[in-house]
C-alpha cells in the first residue's frame, strides 16, 4: 500500500445538506429504517405481522421530532459501530430498503443534536448515541480552514452512554433536536402527514379509498411484495394515523372554468395476466377520464418496498417520451408502479432508479403500458365525442321542421302531440349525454341545442299554434270543425308513406290552403 | 384502525365536556387515533377523518353549534360519519336534522352499540382527561376529577332541563372506582367537582361521602401544600338539608357551598339550610339566583338583599349567582318573563359584565350597584348602558344627574312606558323617527341614543382603568348551564 486514502470533513456536508431536495427527506430516511427494523421483527416472531409501528411525536416548544419504532433493536454489542459506520451498511439489497449506510445521517442538517437510542429484546439497557450537530456542521463548512479527517471530527462530536430500561422493550428511536428553521414542517403535523402519506410504505386508507382491499388481496395472490407499517403523527396529545392518500372519488381540475366529477369506477393490474415472476406490477384507475385529476395524488408514480421513489414526474416523463403533450395524460389516472426485481436500484437521494441495463429493460417495457394508457385517454375522448355531433345534427333537424310546423300552423291537436312527442325525444336523448361531465366545447353545442328544442317546444304549446288561428277571416264553428278536419285528413293520408316530400306538401298544403283563405277574406274585404 | 376528531364547539363554556373525553377513551382503547379540538380549525377541515364528534350545550348556542357541523362536513366521507351529542343535541334533535345531514345522539351514552359494533356503555367509561391538556382550550377547573354519582333528580322542576334529560333518578359507576381509575388513566387530580343534579338524594350519599374521606378529601385536606376542594357543582338541595346533613357534609372539604335560591317560595328552606351548614362550620356561599322566570324584578331583588342580610348577620360570605332563565327550547336566548322588560334584563346584565357574573356579599357593593330599595334598583337598571358600566365617570361629569332629573320627573306608568320604548328602539333601524314620536319620553331617550343613534365606543369615554367594554356580549349564566 503506498499510502493511507483519508477522507476530510467536507464530506459530511454532501452526505447530508447536499443530499436531499427535500428537508422531509431526512425523515423519510428513518421511516425507511424503522421498516427494515419491523419486517426483521416479524421475521423474528418478535412481533406479530401487522403490530409494527412507527410513532412521531412532535414538540413545537422544545423543537424536538422524536421517531421510534417497535422494530427489532439494536444490539448493544452492534450499536456503536452500527451508529459511527457511514457507507458500510450490513443491510441487504433483496431484503431491506435502506442498504447503503448514509440515511441515518441526514437528520444532523437540520438540528442542533442529534440522539440514537436503541434496545433490542431480552437485553436489559438502551444504547444511546448523540452528536452535536451544531458544531458538526461548523466544522463541515469549507470556509472552515482546516481540513479534519471525517472519521475524527464525529468521533469528537459523538457521546455514548447507557440507560436502564425493562427487558420487554424493543425499539429503535431517533432524537432530532433544537430543529433548525430549515426543518420547520418536521414539526407541522399537517405538512409531515402530507408527505408521509405520499412516500411512506402505509396502508391504504379503506374508507376513502374503497379498492384498497381489491389492491391488498390481488397483490398477496400472487404473492407480490409490498411491504407497510402503521405510521402515526403524536402532536399535543392529539395523534393520527398517516394512510395513502388514493380517494375514491376526485375532481378534474379547471380547465375552461370547469370542473368535472372523477369517479374511480374499478381498479385495473397490470400484468393482467401473471406468468413467471414478473420485475414489476401496476394498480392503475378505471375513471371516465374526464380530464387531470386536481389532486396530490394524481398520477402514476414508482415504488420500491412499498417506498415511493420521487413523484409522478417520473412516470409523466415516460408519457412525455411518445409525444410532449401526452406528459399531462398521467394525471388522469391514479395508480402504482410497484418495482420487484432487486437488480433494480434506487439511486442515493432515491427520487429516481439507477440507470442501468435492468430498469432501462423494464423502462422499454413500460413503455408498452404507457402507450396502452395514451391510447385510452384519446379513445375516450373521441368516443365521447362522436355521438355529441350526432345528437346535436339530428336536434337541429327536428327543431326546424317543428319551427316551420309552427310558423304555418299545426292542423289539430292530434298533430300538436306528435310534434311535442318528437322534440320531447330529442331533449331526452341530449340529456342522456350526461352534458354537465362534457368538456367545454361539446357541452355548449349540446346545451344550445336543446335550449332551441324548448324554445320550440314552448311556442308549440302556446294556442296560437293552431292553423285555424292564422286564419283572418271570420269563420263560424262549423267552418273551424270542417277545415280542421280537412287539415287533419291531408296530413294522416301525406304521413302514412314515409317519404320526407310527403311531409313538406303537407306543410306547403297547408300553408296554402292558410294564405288562400286569407287572400280570399282580403278580397272580400276590400269588395264590401 | 381510524382517525376519530372530537369537537367542542367554541361557546364560551368553562367545563370540558365529558361525553367527548369518554369518546376518546373508547376509540383508544379500539386503537383509534383521536385528535380534540375546540371550535372551528381549518388545518383540521382539510384533513380526511373517518369520524367527527361534535358536543352540543345550551340550545341557544344551537345555531354555533349546526355551524360548527357544518364546518366539518367536507372532512368525512359520508355526513352521516359527524356524530352530535351531549344536551342541546337531546332537547332538540329535529333543529339539528332539520338543518344539516349528521347523525344526531340523543340522551346519555348509557346503552351498549350507540356508537356501533358492539360498544360497550360509553358513560361507565374513565374521561381521558390527556386529551384536554393544552394551554389552548383553557378548561376549568384544570387539576380536577369530574365525576357523577347520580343521574337525574327526584325533582321535576317546571323550569329545569333535567326531567327532559335524565328522566329516572338513579346512580352510577360507585365513586372509589370512579376516581381510582381516573387516576390510573390520567394521573392524580387534586380537587373533585361533582356534576351531580340533585346529590343529597342519593340513598348511598352519606357512603360517598365516607368514601371521599378515604380517598383524601376530609375537612382542611392539602395536597402538595394547596388546599384540596369538593365542588359539587350543580348546586345541592337546601330542602334536604338539616342539621345531620350539615354535620355529614363539614366531614369533608366542600367549597363553596353551592345552594339555589330560585323563587320566593325557596326562601324559608334556603335560609334554614344555611343556617344550618353555618352551624356545621360553613361560611362561604355561592348560590344561584334565578330570574326572568315566573319571578318578578321584586321578588329577584329581594332575593339577592336575602344573601346580603345573611352574610351580615352570621358574619358569612353568601354570594349571589343571576342565572337568567331561558326556555329549554329556546335557540336566541332572547326570551323575556311576562313579570319583565327587556332594559332590565339588559341593565343586570351590565352590571354582571363588571362583576363576572357574580353578587359580591359586601354590603357596601351591592348597594352601590343593585340600590338601597326596590325603586332605587328599578332606577338603576333603567339608566343607559354606559351609564351603568361606568357609573362614577358619568355621574362625574354630570350627565347620570341630568338623565335622573327626567327620570325622577315621570310616574309610575311614565316609567313602564320608557321600558317598553326602550325595548321598541333597541329593535328599530330607524331610532330617530321613533324618538320624535315618543312625545314626552322624547328628552329622556336621547340620553339613551344621543343624536338618534347607538353610542358608539367614543360616547362610552371609559376612565383608563377599566378595561371592560360593554360591547362584549353578554356573560349572565343561564339555568340550562347548571344542568350540565
Amino acid at each position: 500500500m503506498i499510502a493511507q486514502p483519508k477522507i476530510g470533513a467536507y464530506v459530511l456536508e454532501t452526505l447530508t445538506t447536499g443530499m436531499y431536495t427535500d428537508a422531509l427527506d431526512s425523515v423519510r430516511e428513518y421511516i425507511q429504517n424503522s421498516g427494515d427494523a419491523i419486517r426483521k421483527a416479524e421475521k423474528a416472531g418478535i412481533i406479530a405481522p401487522g403490530e409494527g409501528r412507527v410513532d412521531l411525536y412532535l414538540d413545537e416548544e422544545t423543537r424536538t421530532l422524536r421517531i421510534r419504532d417497535n422494530g427489532v433493536g439494536i444490539s448493544t454489542e452492534l450499536f456503536l459501530s452500527s451508529m459511527l459506520n457511514i457507507g458500510m451498511s450490513e443491510k441487504r439489497i433483496d431484503e431491506d430498503a435502506g442498504f447503503r449506510g448514509i440515511g441515518r445521517l441526514a437528520g444532523m442538517a437540520y438540528c442542533g443534536r442529534l440522539y440514537f437510542r436503541s434496545k433490542a429484546q431480552g437485553e436489559k439497557k438502551v444504547s444511546v448515541v448523540s452528536f452535536e450537530c451544531k458544531t458538526l456542521r461548523e466544522e463541515c463548512q469549507p470556509k472552515s480552514q482546516r481540513t479534519n479527517e471525517l472519521a475524527h471530527v464525529l468521533g469528537n462530536q459523538c457521546k455514548a452512554s447507557t440507560e436502564e430500561a425493562p427487558s420487554g422493550e424493543h425499539f429503535f428511536e431517533v432524537v432530532l433536536e433544537d430543529l433548525s428553521e430549515a426543518a420547520a414542517d418536521f414539526l407541522l403535523p399537517k405538512a409531515l402527514e402530507k408527505y408521509l402519506g405520499d412516500v411512506a410504505p402505509v396502508d391504504f386508507d379503506p374508507m376513502r379509498f374503497i379498492y384498497a382491499k381489491q389492491i391488498v388481496d390481488w397483490a398477496e395472490k400472487y404473492d407480490f411484495s409490498m411491504p407497510r407499517i402503521k405510521v402515526f403523527i403524536h402532536s399535543q396529545n392529539n395523534c393520527r394515523e398517516v394512510f395513502k392518500h388514493f380517494r375514491s372519488k376526485y375532481n378534474t381540475r379547471q380547465a375552461n372554468k370547469q370542473v368535472h366529477d372523477v369517479h374511480i369506477k374499478g381498479i385495473c393490474f397490470h400484468p393482467s395476466e401473471v406468468n413467471g415472476g414478473p420485475k414489476y406490477w401496476i394498480w392503475y384507475s378505471k375513471s371516465d377520464l374526464l380530464g387531470m385529476i386536481d389532486d396530490d395524488s394524481a398520477g402514476l408514480r414508482i415504488r420500491k418496498n412499498n417506498i415511493a421513489l420521487g413523484g409522478p414526474e417520473q412516470v409523466a416523463a415516460l408519457f412525455a417520451k411518445i409525444a410532449k403533450s401526452n406528459s399531462r395524460f398521467n394525471g388522469y389516472f391514479i395508480g402504482e408502479i410497484h418495482i420487484l426485481s432487486n437488480d433494480v436500484v434506487p439511486n442515493a437521494r432515491r427520487d429516481a432508479l439507477e440507470s442501468n441495463p435492468e430498469w432501462r429493460a423494464i423502462e422499454e417495457d413500460l413503455m408498452k403500458f404507457v402507450k396502452a394508457r395514451c391510447d385510452d385517454v384519446r379513445q375516450t375522448s373521441d368516443a365521447r365525442n362522436k355521438p355529441t355531433a350526432k345528437v346535436v345534427a339530428s336536434a337541429q333537424t327536428v327543431t326546424t321542421d317543428v319551427q316551420e310546423h309552427v310558423e304555418v300552423g299545426v292542423a289539430s291537436p292530434t298533430e300538436k302531440a306528435t310534434l311535442q312527442q318528437k322534440v320531447k325525444t330529442e331533449i331526452e336523448k341530449i340529456e342522456k349525454l350526461d352534458v354537465d361531465s362534457r368538456q367545454d366545447e361539446e357541452r355548449s353545442k349540446l346545451e344550445t341545442a336543446k335550449k332551441a328544442l324548448e324554445d320550440v317546444l314552448e311556442q308549440l304549446q302556446s294556442p296560437d299554434s293552431y292553423a285555424i288561428g292564422k286564419v283572418s277571416t271570420s269563420l263560424d264553428r262549423k267552418q273551424k270543425s270542417i277545415l280542421r278536419d280537412v287539415l287533419e285528413i291531408i296530413r294522416q293520408t301525406l304521413s302514412t308513406e314515409s317519404c320526407s316530400n310527403n311531409d313538406n306538401c303537407y306543410k306547403r298544403l297547408k300553408s296554402a290552403i292558410v294564405e288562400g283563405l286569407n287572400t280570399r277574406s282580403l278580397h272580400k274585404k276590400s269588395d264590401e | 384502525m381510524s382517525n376519530i376528531l372530537l369537537v367542542d364547539p367554541d361557546y364560551s363554556s368553562r367545563f370540558p365536556p365529558l361525553g367527548l373525553l369518554k369518546i376518546a377513551t373508547f376509540h383508544k382503547a379500539k386503537g383509534d387515533s383521536v385528535t380534540y379540538t375546540r371550535g372551528k380549525d381549518p388545518d383540521l377541515k382539510g384533513l380526511f377523518w373517518h369520524r367527527v364528534y361534535i358536543a352540543s350545550l345550551f340550545t341557544y348556542e344551537l345555531p354555533k353549534t349546526v355551524d360548527t357541523i357544518k364546518f366539518y362536513l367536507p372532512a368525512v366521507a359520508d355526513s352521516s360519519d359527524i356524530l352530535v351529542g351531549g344536551i342541546a343535541a337531546t332537547l332538540m334533535p329535529e333543529y339539528i336534522k332539520s338543518q344539516i345531514d349528521c347523525t344526531v345522539i340523543t340522551g346519555p351514552l348509557d346503552r351498549p352499540n350507540i356508537l356501533g359494533g358492539d360498544s360497550k356503555p360509553v358513560d361507565s367509561l374513565t374521561p381521558d382527561y390527556k386529551i384536554i391538556d393544552n394551554p389552548r382550550f383553557d378548561y376549568r377547573p384544570r387539576d380536577a376529577y369530574f365525576c357523577k354519582l347520580t343521574r337525574g333528580c327526584i325533582r321535576k322542576c317546571p323550569f329545569c332541563a333535567v326531567p327532559k334529560l335524565e328522566p329516572t333518578f338513579s346512580d352510577c359507576k360507585p365513586l372509589a372506582a370512579q376516581v381510582k381509575q381516573a387516576a390510573a388513566v390520567n394521573g392524580e387530580r387534586r380537587d373533585i367537582v361533582f356534576m351531580d343534579n340533585n346529590v343529597l338524594a342519593a340513598e348511598s350519599f352519606s357512603n360517598s361521602l365516607n368514601v371521599l374521606c378515604e380517598l383524601g378529601f376530609q375537612k382542611g385536606a392539602r395536597q402538595n401544600r394547596r388546599e384540596r376542594i369538593v365542588d359539587f357543582n350543580q348546586g345541592i338541595d337546601a330542602r334536604l338539608i338539616d342539621r345531620k346533613m350539615a354535620k355529614q357534609l363539614s366531614k369533608i372539604c366542600l367549597s363553596p357551598v353551592r345552594l339555589a335560591l330560585d323563587y320566593d317560595g325557596m326562601i324559608e328552606p334556603y335560609q334554614k339550610a344555611i343556617y344550618h351548614m353555618y352551624d356545621a362550620g360553613f361560611d362561604e356561599f355561592t348560590n344561584y339566583v334565578m330570574f326572568n322566570y315566573n319571578d318578578d324584578p321584586a321578588s329577584f331583588y329581594r332575593r339577592l338583599k336575602l344573601n346580603i342580610q345573611l352574610s351580615n348577620d352570621l358574619e358569612i360570605r353568601v354570594s349571589g349567582f343571576p342565572m337568567r332563565y331561558a326556555p329549554v327550547d329556546d335557540v336566541s336566548r332572547k326570551f323575556i318573563a311576562p313579570n319583565w322588560h327587556w332594559k332590565l334584563l339588559r341593565g343586570i346584565q351590565c352590571v354582571l359584565l363588571v362583576t363576572k357574573g357574580l353578587v359580591s356579599p359586601n354590603a357596601e357593593f351591592f348597594y352601590r350597584a343593585f340600590g338601597h330599595s326596590l325603586e332605587e334598583f328599578l332606577e338603576i337598571m333603567s339608566m343607559p348602558e354606559r351609564f351603568i358600566i361606568h357609573r362614577e365617570h358619568f355621574e362625574e361629569i354630570g350627565e347620570t344627574f341630568e338623565w335622573k332629573a327626567k327620570y325622577d320627573k315621570l310616574t309610575s306608568s311614565g316609567r313602564t312606558n320608557l321600558l317598553s320604548t326602550l325595548h321598541e328602539l333597541n329593535q328599530t333601524r330607524d331610532k330617530k323617527s321613533l324618538i320624535q314620536a315618543s312625545g314626552p319620553l322624547k328628552p329622556i331617550l336621547w340620553h339613551y341614543y344621543p343624536g338618534g343613534n347607538v353610542p358608539k365606543y367614543e360616547d362610552y369615554k371609559p376612565p383608563k382603568k377599566s378595561r371592560n367594554h360593554s360591547k362584549t356580549t353578554s356573560k349572565t349564566r343561564t339555568v340550562q348551564s347548571r344542568t350540565r
